[in-house]
């Protein structure tokens, strides 16, 4: 009998701990609400360092030429802005277009080449970055991907939290760009405001950043000297990396929401596929790198408080806890009907609740976005899942299935580990025939959000086989559009 | 006065006048977020109210 309570109580526990992940993200929305009162400019003052943009190429052939022309035509003193394109062995016209630029540009744009390639884009930058520390002439450094956009006045935007000696590296806000877009790109414009726009906020008002958008970071040359004049290539998260060595090394991580940065995202699910699982392989990397780190609170930088380490490891483990919630609500519906109904019903209702509160509150933070990407929001959990949050609400819905509401219940409580299985449908489905159709379908069923689980899921299995971590980079085709 | 600056006090004044304004829109926009905040915990609450009341 006791043995029995036991076993009811950790079941119930582990359905409360599925729960975490969406206490936590609605504690990082409420910080964004408190990110007007901890805000750093008023430590910002205008400030025009001399700029060296290192620009690492590999094989963008297609995006480079323009690039460069939208760099030099940045609204900030020509003197005071150099380029340095890395062409990391490009196979296609990449050395080509940035022999040109050159010839045009000769005090302004410097093209190194590196005879072997494709060792990551980090390995390419540490060429870029020996370059900048060679002379006295930069100030700081700005290292972006070749298809990224900056706004007019971004570069301003940035520069102007530099001012103040404490700050190591600023990054900007990266929107989704792609232009005619698809309902994938809509998923992750939407999914950017979320964790670009939102989350970052709320890590300016921690005190502590968990990753500077590697598209577009800023950093001081006191800073780049200061985490050793490199980039670490032991990872697939080079970004995140750089991101906790600058704030280890004492220097502050600012996210400046208003430096906004346009780039070129995946139109297909395998595409966003290669992307995410380097990303969040890197984040395991990441988490097995700075394993001294977590949860002690003294650690320089705010890496090790109890806020932040609850934040990344309940994104990082969150196909876990909904992997251990679904188990748990299923064999407590054999041993338990009532118990296993309860649960459910909080839990779904803490559920009902944070998507509410995120989605709409996600939408106003960037309205433009929002616009375009608010029937994506709204299906971001996947259709069923939002069909069984309006059960949560509306419990006597169910009662109008008749005899199908055990059953019903039953699926329910399945589908909360069976909707990453179904997104990963969506990747099979997509190069196979009506795949234009079967894909987005799945993804619109399933949730775009379980996607990314179903991705985790895969990330967590080739770092446990210790699969080869190669840098599958994104294909990029100058799709993206200016972001003003 | 201004017209009697030199080209490059001149850029100066603007890029600092410039700076003012960004900076002042900054933070009205960051001030906003909390009126947003409180609209989204608005819509929060009034499904509460209506689970508890009506559609429990």
């Amino acid at each position: 009998m006791i043995a029995l309570l036991a076993l009811k109580s950790l079941l119930v526990g582990l359905v409360f701990l599925g729960a975490l992940p969406l206490i936590l993200a609605d504690y990082q929305f409420l910080l964004v609400g408190w990110h007007s009162r901890r805000r750093h400019y008023a430590h910002c003052r205008p400030y025009l360092p001399r700029i060296t943009i290192l620009v690492p190429a590999w094989n963008e052939a297609a995006v480079l030429g323009t690039a460069i022309d939208r760099l030099l035509h940045l609204d900030y003193p020509a003197g005071r802005l150099r380029i340095i394109v890395v062409d990391d062995a490009s196979i296609d016209g990449t050395a080509a277009v940035a022999a040109v630029k050159v010839a045009k540009h000769p005090s302004r744009v410097v093209h190194l080449r590196r005879e072997e390639g494709g060792q990551g884009k980090a390995a390419a930058l540490n060429e870029g970055l020996a370059q900048v520390l060679a002379d006295d002439w930069s100030q700081a450094a700005l290292i972006i991907d070749a298809d990224v956009i900056l706004g007019r006045r971004a570069l301003h935007a940035l520069t102007r939290h530099l001012a103040d000696p404490a700050v190591g590296s600023v990054t900007g806000y990266i929107r989704e760009g792609s232009r005619p877009d698809n309902y994938l790109t809509r998923f992750i414009g939407y999914e950017y405001i979320v964790a670009s726009a939102a989350a970052r906020r709320s890590q300016n008002v921690l005190g502590v950043v968990a990753c500077l958008a590697g598209g577009a970071q800023l950093h001081s040359r006191a800073n780049i000297e200061a985490i050793g004049g490199r980039i670490d290539t032991g990872t697939l998260a080079e970004d995140t990396v750089t991101t906790f060595q600058t704030q280890l090394a004492g220097h502050r991580a600012i996210f400046e929401p208003h430096a906004a940065v346009s780039a070129e995202e995946p139109m297909a699910i395998a595409g966003l596929w290669r992307q995410r699982l380097r990303w969040a392989r890197g984040n395991l990397q990441v988490t097995g790198r700075f394993r001294g780190v977590w949860f002690r609170p003294g650690t320089p930088g705010g890496l090790g408080g109890i806020s932040f380490g609850l934040i990344w490891f309940s994104l990082l483990l969150l196909p876990m806890f909904m992997l251990c919630a679904s188990a748990s609500l299923v064999t407590l519906y054999f041993i338990d009907y009532q118990l296993a109904l309860t649960a459910f019903h909080v839990l779904w209702l803490t559920s009902v609740l944070t998507f509410l509160f995120i989605t709409s509150f996600a939408l106003l933070i960037d309205p433009p976005v929002g616009r375009r990407t608010w029937r994506e929001a709204l299906l971001f959990p996947g259709l069923v899942n939002v069909l069984i949050m309006a059960t949560a609400v509306v419990p006597a819905v169910l009662t109008l299935a008749g005899g199908w509401e055990r059953g019903i219940l039953l699926f329910t409580y399945v589908w909360l580990a069976a909707c990453m299985a179904v997104a990963y449908l969506g990747k099979l489905a997509e190069p196979r025939w009506a795949g234009r159709i079967t894909g987005p379908l799945f993804v619109y069923v399933a949730g775009y959000g379980p996607l990314l689980c179903a991705i985790a899921c895969a990330a967590y299995l080739k770092e446990l086989r210790h699969a080869d971590a190669r840098w599958e980079k994104t294909e990029k085709t100058g799709k993206a559009v200016s972001p003003v | 006065m201004t017209g009697h600056l030199d080209p490059a006090a001149r850029e100066e004044s603007t890029e600092a006048a410039e700076f003012d304004a960004e900076i002042k829109d900054a933070v009205r926009y960051e001030k906003g977020l909390v009126v947003k905040a409180l609209i989204a915990l608005a819509l929060v609450a009034l499904v509460v109210l209506a689970r508890l009341l009506y559609l429990a």
